[in-house]
């Protein structure tokens, strides 16, 4: 009687033990599903406000080969609230959504002109539409500078170049610089297959470094380059790819000349978490070839954020796996070390299309899952800082 | 929970100490005090019905252009049955009885939910059905008062009472169903059977009881079945596990918050405490 006595208070014990508990808003899983049989969905950025998140997405239009825009608004929970359909005037929207005070953005087109677009989400989520006063241009990507500036990356057709801008967030360019293609060379297609997706999307970023000179990924001399410059008429260096079949595919900068980078060798990944790349003479993303990562899938969408806890500074760089799978790598910024990683997703395909810190200290991560498995519908899933606690 | 923690420590103390009675000196059967105050103690078992009676319900999936109601999943009442087994403990006097039968009390839940897509052709049409069957086992403390409503060898009575649980274990199985409109008729498959522990995803319960039964005493052991009917107060659904990742979060099935309900059939086998050598024989 008494051993089970003991039993029971032990038991009891157990149970008083219990996990801890998660508010809504700390962490979840939510899918987003229309009961459209020919609806698929693509989101690609995401972003959130004191009092909504931000799903921006792709969608197929009747009139355009090119994909129109949806914005989906949830609480910070997660629960869905609302979706608008864009003009499908405007169409291929930039990766990113960037934030400034309570205002997101990122770079459309029109579709008739393709003259680029500043658009911005308010905090409740209303939308407009800035023009902006520059050539005939594709926006490929998009990132912010220092000064609070939006970087433009496009690509110009009537000068085969392509174009960086600094663009003031009413809409305003500020300054700008243009890198040929090289003579001879014609990536129009590939440009417009990554818009139209007839191919894999191609890994178009920019960005700010450290010593304040700017970087792009985009074309540059006949080929997929990772180029640095300081908006001079020349590049102060560039990391050289092979055609399209082999680049960076995203960067992050750590300090210095050094960078957490995800890049491609035709089917292959490699990564690192902290490497001092060349930013002043001419090499190849070859060069940096540490490891074979044979986990992530080939073309598959990668993305790195910072994150810190106090002084504990960390590199997350989040990728897609053969397996159907998210897959986050915890790198610590100072040494570069791999600390953990995690892998999202169970029994449905899980693929990666963005993933953001939130102020509260959470991660989240945007993509597809496939209900059913054959239903390409949006997840939202956020991972809350307490959690993170126990991976890092 | 301390308060409980605490009461259900002190009811387990004081079956020890009607443990350590045996080792006074016993008194003869047959003598008056053997009917007007007595310990019983046994063992408990039984089969019972569970409904679960939603407080709130929440979509597998946020559904964006259709009507979320679709997405409601329908209870089945008091369908399955579940064992449950454990002590029975009880103090007689005069005709009352206190009791409690801490228990190991599993409660079976079943429940249907489906959605389905829609093209513009005929032939663009595909429907899935989940059947759940949940599990939940839980530590069941109850307290009862029963009163005897006839002396003698069979002695019918009523109960009331309350009872707190503290889940133990839970397991959920969700059998998929898919009907395919490809050749423009229904054709429905199996598709696949998914299994997994979810105890994070309850709370401890509390409700009231009450119940009739009657107890036979042949020999020198008491039988007692009794019919006995609970009603939970309190959501047994944690909101907090609700939308974290899972197997099942990922093919939209997620957790209602629900109340349960309960009927439940037992038989006990009881021994008077007071007359028990070390040998567990009667005297």
């Amino acid at each position: 009687m008494k051993r089970f006595t003991y039993l029971i208070i032990g038991l009891l014990i157990l149970a008083a033990c219990k996990e801890e508990e998660f508010t809504p808003e700390d962490a979840f899983l939510q899918i987003y599903d229309d009961q459209n049989y020919n609806v698929s969905y693509q989101p690609t950025a995401l972003g959130a406000s004191d009092s909504n998140i931000f799903i921006l997405s792709e969608r197929r239009l009747d009139v355009s080969n090119f994909y129109g825009i949806n914005l989906i608004t949830t609480e910070l929970s997660g629960e869905f609230k609302n979706e608008q359909q864009l003009e499908d005037q405007f169409v291929a929207p930039t990766k990113d959504l960037i934030k400034l005070g309570s205002t997101h953005y990122f770079f459309c087109m029109d579709r008739n002109t393709l003259r680029p677009h500043l658009a911005s989400i308010s905090a409740s989520g209303d939308l407009n539409f800035t023009a902006l006063n520059m050539s005939t241009s594709y926006p490929l990507a998009a990132g912010l500078n220092r000064n609070n500036e939006l970087i433009l990356l496009s690509y110009n057709q009537d000068s085969r170049e392509s174009v960086m801008s600094l663009v003031s967030i009413d809409g305003q360019i500020q300054n700008q610089a243009s890198y040929s293609i090289g003579a001879g060379n014609n990536v129009l297609e590939a440009i417009t297959d990554h818009f139209t997706r007839r191919k894999d999307r191609l890994p178009f970023f920019c960005g700010q470094a450290p010593n304040s000179s700017y970087y792009f990924n985009g074309f540059y001399n006949f080929t997929m380059s990772l180029v640095f410059t300081d908006l001079g008429d020349d590049p102060t260096g560039v990391i050289q790819g092979q055609n399209t079949d082999a680049a960076m595919k995203y960067l992050l900068p750590i300090g210095g000349n050094n960078y957490a980078f995800i890049a491609y060798q035709f089917s292959d990944h490699f990564l690192s978490g902290s490497t001092e790349l060349s930013a002043n003479s001419v090499t190849s993303s070859v060069n940096y070839f540490n490891r074979k990562v044979p986990e992530i899938a080939p073309n598959a969408i990668s993305k790195i954020v910072d994150y810190s806890f106090g002084t504990d500074e960390y590199a997350i760089i989040a990728s897609e796996t053969e397996g159907r799978q998210v897959i986050l790598y915890f790198f610590d910024k100072n040494t570069g070390d791999l600390i953990n990683t995690l892998f999202l997703g169970t029994l449905n395909p899980f693929t990666f299309a963005d993933l953001e810190v939130f102020e509260d200290g959470g991660i989240a991560v945007l993509g597809t899952t496939f209900l059913a498995d054959r239903f390409e519908r949006v997840y939202l899933q956020k991972i809350s800082r307490t959690q993170l606690t126990e991976i890092i | 929970m301390k308060r409980t923690l605490l009461l259900f420590i002190g009811c387990l103390l004081l079956s020890q100490l009607s443990f350590a009675q045996k080792r006074k000196q016993p008194k003869k059967p047959g003598s008056s005090d053997f009917l007007k105050t007595q310990w019983w103690l046994g063992i408990r078992s039984g089969l019972n019905f569970t409904n679960a009676t939603p407080i709130e319900r929440f979509p597998g999936f946020y559904p964006i252009n259709y009507d979320e109601e679709s997405l409601e999943k329908e209870y089945m009442d008091f369908e399955r049955p579940a064992f449950h087994v454990g002590l029975d403990i009880t103090f007689y006097h005069a005709g009352f009885s206190l009791s409690t039968f801490p228990t190991f009390f599993k409660h079976n839940i079943t429940y249907e939910s489906g959605t389905s897509w829609i093209g513009d052709a005929e032939n663009e049409r595909f429907e899935t059905e989940y059947t759940t069957n949940q599990s939940v086992t839980f530590i069941d403390v109850p307290v009862a008062l029963k009163y005897d409503i006839l002396d003698g060898k069979v002695r019918p009575f009523a109960m009331a009472g309350a009872f707190y649980s503290f889940v133990f274990d839970a397991n959920k199985e969700v059998a998929i169903r898919e009907t395919d409109y490809a050749s423009g008729t229904a054709i429905t498959y199996n598709r696949t059977s998914i299994n997994s522990n979810n105890k994070d995803e309850f709370l401890n319960n509390w409700g009231v009881l009450g119940g009739i039964g009657a107890s036979f005493d042949f020999w020198n052991i008491r039988t007692v079945v009794d019919l006995q009917y609970r009603h939970s107060f309190n959501n047994v659904v944690d909101p907090s596990a609700r939308n974290k990742e899972s197997l099942f979060l990922a093919i939209g099935e997620k957790q209602d918050d629900y109340r349960l309900s309960n009927y439940s059939a037992s038989i006990s086998f009881v021994f008077p405490l007071r007359y028990i050598d070390s040998q567990f024989k009667a005297l």
